[in-house]
């Protein structure tokens, strides 16, 4: 039960977020979602050894999460949602690389100690980097990003549509599941047995809903088309700033800046 | 299920995304032509959040104590027909990735495929529809959907463990890899398959013509379907092995760029910047090579420590210029306050 | 402006809906039509703008006969606010959905801004352009859908419940705005008291037929009417 007001809460949490009116939130969503794209590949890219490369890639989020004034707490939690898989998969990498490749002190470090980190860090990075993204960026500027991208409107009207629902239906399912357990005390969650109705209601109710749009848009004379706001494309002001980010985040990533300092 | 970015290499992941570009822009035209039916637009929007809204849902699993949720791909494509369903469940994903940190967006390309492409295109047509084939009823549908659903998982999973062996992140060989995925999928797939029988059925009851007009109009377009699958396939063999060779040759693709350009510069430069151009070469990764000799385990203790506090003053400096912008705004916003 | 004859609906299932229903209405007027659960409102306003489609009879409205040819004619000239506005508002921001009727009308986006300004303004609600329909209260929400009908400048606009989910304070402005709101108005509704102050005349419908019609106040007060049509007396009225 606790989930779906989670989820609630967590989608108004984000898009209260976007909303605001930070030095974050005033850059060109096409600008920092092509810059989130580099930053992500570009992290991805390290190799599996190379952990101190890594460690200055932290700085982006940071210094983003600053300038946007986000919390720092939003973030991590969020993070820790997507961090489970990965380090069940890199727990592996302790056990099997046993051998010890330099000493740090008195302690050895041993190569699947080093590629875990590496393997946590870009989790850790990459999801910042796609929150930081949707904490200072409204859904509404997405949607006219991905239009400006040439991304086919059939999916973004998708996109569009299943974000707007989301929450209205998910205040549908919870109704309907606080319903359910009044009249079965006893229980903790659904039973097996009842899912199949409990969902198949759902779904029966969502058809309907999904018709009653229909017929709205219909009355305002939908033919299969759906149009957006026409916003400025990238701008010179916009490329410079996708040109300036995005070499800095590659020059970091080949520029090695241990043998500088 | 979800894989995450730190899990897939840039090879596999560019790979993944081109393959289900392909598939999602190939399922955009076919809806286009054949489902002329605009209904469907609203009608796919409202399922996309419908599978939202039932992911949410807890229920109990008997014996166990424990509790797990839906997936949803065969449910779409029982609901909505394959193509609709793939496009819909492209759009969940896309905002599972980018409002749940569930999955990632260079990851984006493996989601959708393992769970998209693989339910809609593979489980639907060659599972469910051949059971439903002859006879409809409740039982039937709900037999269908427990196979397609627990096949489908079992091929997501499988997709799973050769994308995450083929990144290489981790060193958890193919086979370990595959003998810890398959079985705990095999057990999700056989509950969600029971609940998705269960919904599908239910619905049948009370509304049949949902069920049967997704399954005519599946039929209609079984000839096209073939194609499709053996265009992908060999669109994904194609560029599969073209990057995987270009990826094992060249430790990843960008460093191989990178590479590209430092030695094109070379040709022009004088041999004094070739040589620096190598040193910055060697620089580009720490610890470039797997094992190491005792005297080039000073060399990278010296990098590693310096890399750690190298990347401590960043961290500090960083912070402390945001703090200072911050700064600057604010005193900026409060003077437009005091001025008025 | 609408002349409806002897109209006859059924649902899929064989089983009539409306039954012989003829009523016209004239320009400028507000008309509403009440009647108990069932009694055919929805079904009604449902086939005045073609969603569903009649067994016989005929729908002529600002002199368009309804018919598959002119459908999206008619469907220009008819508004409707439907019961929930969370169904009209789909789009990702208010703007867009208020353009969204008249961008399928094509009109160019210069234009299309002008008059959602004006529309905007004229209800009040100027700030909310940016935001997700989501977000607003469910007044708010209820303004904007009758945005989006009324920017389209119809000649006739159905309403369908305009008053269920609001709170008293909301509910009066509400009909505060459609006394204002000088168009042909349709009001589908179990709100009698918003009836009898916003309505000229009513039609009362019981088990898919016209029960009666006449003058608001007349039949509206009249109590043993209201009981045989399976409906009670307004509040206003109910104690006097």
């Amino acid at each position: 039960m606790s989930s779906i007001n989670k989820s609630i809460q967590q989608i108004t949490a984000l898009e209260e977020l976007a909303h605001r009116d930070t030095l974050l939130n005033k850059l060109a969503p096409s600008v920092k979602l092509i810059i989130t794209f580099i930053y992500v590949i570009t992290v991805i890219s390290f190799r599996p050894l190379d952990v101190s490369g890594l460690v200055f890639f932290a700085s982006f989020p940071v210094f983003l999460m600053i300038i946007g004034e986000i919390p720092f707490q939003v973030l991590l939690s969020r993070c820790m949602i997507a961090l489970p898989f990965a380090f069940f998969a890199g727990l592996s990498n302790l056990f099997l690389e046993k051998n010890t490749i330099f000493y740090f002190g008195k302690f050895g470090i041993t190569e699947g100690e080093i590629t875990f980190t590496s393997l946590m860090l870009k989790a850790v990075l990459t999801v910042m980097a796609v929150l930081l993204l949707v904490a200072s960026t409204s859904m509404n500027d997405l949607i006219y990003t991905l239009i400006s991208l040439h991304i086919p409107s059939i999916l973004v009207i998708q996109i569009m549509m299943t974000y707007r629902y989301m929450s209205v239906l998910l205040k549908e399912a919870s109704l309907m599941y606080h319903a359910y357990l009044l009249r079965a005390p006893k229980e903790k969650s659904i039973k097996l047995n009842d899912m199949g109705t409990f969902l198949g209601q759902m779904i029966l109710r969502s058809i309907d809903r999904a018709e009653r749009i229909y017929h709205a848009m219909q009355c305002r004379g939908f033919n299969g088309g759906m149009e957006f706001s026409k916003r400025e494309k990238l701008g010179i002001k916009g490329w410079i700033t996708v040109v300036v980010a995005g070499s800095l985040i590659i020059i970091l990533r080949v520029v090695n800046i241990n043998k500088i300092l | 299920m979800h894989m995450s970015d730190s899990l897939v290499s840039f090879a596999v992941g560019t790979t993944m995304a081109a393959v289900s570009t392909g598939a999602v822009g190939y399922s955009i035209r076919k809806i286009k032509k054949t489902d002329l039916d605009n209904s469907k637009i609203p009608m796919m929007g409202v399922m996309g959040a419908f599978v939202f809204a039932a992911q949410m849902i807890n229920f109990t699993i008997p014996g166990t104590g424990s509790s797990g949720h839906i997936g949803g791909g065969i449910l779409l494509a029982a609901l909505l027909g394959p193509y609709p369903a793939f496009i819909t469940l492209t759009s969940v994903l896309i905002i599972q990735a980018l409002f749940f940190a569930d999955g990632g967006l260079l990851a984006l390309g493996c989601n959708i495929f393992n769970m998209g492409f693989l339910t809609c295109f593979i489980a639907y047509p060659f599972i469910y529809r051949q059971i439903l084939k002859k006879s409809v009823t409740p039982k039937r549908i709900a037999l269908a959907a427990i196979l397609a659903v627990v096949i489908g998982l079992q091929l997501g999973s499988f997709s799973v463990v050769v994308e995450t062996t083929a990144s290489g992140v981790t060193e958890l060989p193919f086979r370990s890899l595959l003998i810890w995925m398959q079985p705990i999928h095999l057990a999700i797939g056989i509950i969600e398959g029971v609940i998705t029988g269960a919904v599908l059925s239910f619905v049948y009851k009370s509304r049949k013509e949902i069920i049967m007009n997704s399954l005519e109009k599946g039929t209609q377009k079984k000839i096209s379907m073939k194609r499709v699958l053996v265009i992908f396939a060999i669109a994904a063999i194609f560029i599969g092995g073209f990057l995987s060779y270009f990826a094992s040759s060249n430790p990843d693709g960008l460093e191989w760029a990178i590479q590209g350009i430092t030695q094109g510069s070379e040709i022009v430069n004088s041999s004094k910047t070739h040589l620096k151009a190598q040193e910055l070469q060697e620089n580009t990764a720490i610890l470039p090579h797997y094992s190491f000799d005792g005297e080039a385990q000073d060399s990278v203790l010296g990098t590693s420590v310096s890399g750690v506090i190298g990347g401590i003053v960043t961290l500090v400096v960083t912070i402390v210029s945001g703090l200072v912008i911050m700064k600057i705004k604010k005193n900026k916003g409060n003077r437009v306050v005091t001025d008025k | 402006m609408v002349n409806i004859n002897h109209l006859d609906v059924s649902y899929s299932d064989g089983h009539a809906a409306l039954k012989q229903i003829s009523f016209q209405i004239k320009q400028g007027e507000t008309v509403g039509i009440v009647g108990s659960n069932g009694a055919g409102k929805s079904t009604l306003l449902k086939t005045m703008v073609g969603i569903l489609k009649p067994k016989s009879g005929s729908i002529e409205i600002d002199g368009q006969l309804l018919s598959k040819q002119n459908l999206r004619v008619v469907r220009e000239k008819v508004g409707v606010v439907f019961q929930n506005p969370e169904d009209q508002l789909f789009m990702s921001n208010v703007y867009d959905d208020i353009a969204f009727g008249l961008r399928n009308m094509g009109m160019d986006e210069k234009t299309i801004e002008e008059k959602i300004t004006h529309t905007l303004k004229s209800l009040g609600i100027e700030r909310m352009t940016n935001q997700n329909s989501s977000k607003l209260s469910g007044g708010e929400q209820r303004l904007v859908a009758i945005a989006t009908v009324m920017v389209m400048e119809p000649s006739l606009v159905l309403f369908d419940e305009p008053t269920s989910f609001l709170d008293p304070k909301t509910r009066r402005k509400l009909i505060k705005l459609l006394k204002e709101y000088t168009v042909t108005k349709l009001i589908a509704t179990h709100d009698l008291d918003m009836a009898l102050e916003l309505c000229d005349r009513i039609i009362i419908l019981k088990e898919g037929q016209v029960f009666e019609q006449g003058n608001a106040k007349d039949l509206l007060s009249n109590q043993e009417l209201m009981e045989r049509a399976d409906l009670e007396l307004p509040f206003c009225l109910q104690r006097s």
